[in-house]
């Protein structure tokens, strides 16, 4: 699956990546 | 009155923590906020955090305030007070607050931008003062369906 990403910091990019990193949200969040 | 834009954040987007796909998604609701802020002088548009709060995605140790976490957005979105309508501010319970200095780049913005017209086929183009510029998409295309409407 494609996503945005960011690469660095000043750098973003779309890269190929896999379904799970998407697929699993983190379960808590810091607001 | 002039329209207005917020996009709700999280503090993932300033410190980087949580998964790197949450905060990336975090950062780029600011980049984009940010972006608009520059390419549409005419709208307010700003991105702010609502604090951890016992939601439950944010879990029942949440530290934060329920009763704080949607002041801001209506503060921003219906105020007239002078420091809710400015643009291209980032902020936490109706306070600025430092954000990624990414953020605030133009570079990262137009590159976030160009990402999201490859994905989408939708480009956000500077407009002036007076209205809203899209292209590749119509209008009617942006409506919430209306199953998702409350």
């Amino acid at each position: 699956m494609k996503a945005v990403v960011f690469a660095g910091t000043r750098s973003v990019e779309v890269r190929e990546v896999p379904d799970a990193v998407l697929e699993d949200p983190p379960t808590s969040c810091s607001g | 009155m002039a329209s207005r834009i917020w996009l709700t954040c999280s503090g993932s987007a300033v410190i980087g923590n949580g998964s790197q796909a949450y905060a990336d998604s975090k950062l780029f609701d600011v980049v984009l906020a940010f972006a608009v802020a520059r390419l549409w002088p005419g709208v307010l548009s700003n991105a702010l955090e609502p604090g951890w709060v016992p939601t439950r995605m944010g879990g029942p140790g949440a530290p934060d305030d329920m009763s704080q976490a949607p002041v801001t957005q209506v503060w921003l979105a219906v105020s007239n007070d002078p420091a809710a309508t400015v643009t291209g501010r980032y902020f936490y319970h109706q306070r600025p607050r430092p954000v990624h200095p990414a953020a605030t780049s133009a570079s990262v913005q137009d590159q976030l931008l160009a990402a999201c017209a490859e994905l989408t086929g939708v480009q956000l183009t500077s407009i002036g003062p007076t209205g809203v510029q899209l292209t590749g998409v119509e209008l009617t295309d942006l409506e919430v369906p209306k199953e998702t409407r409350s």
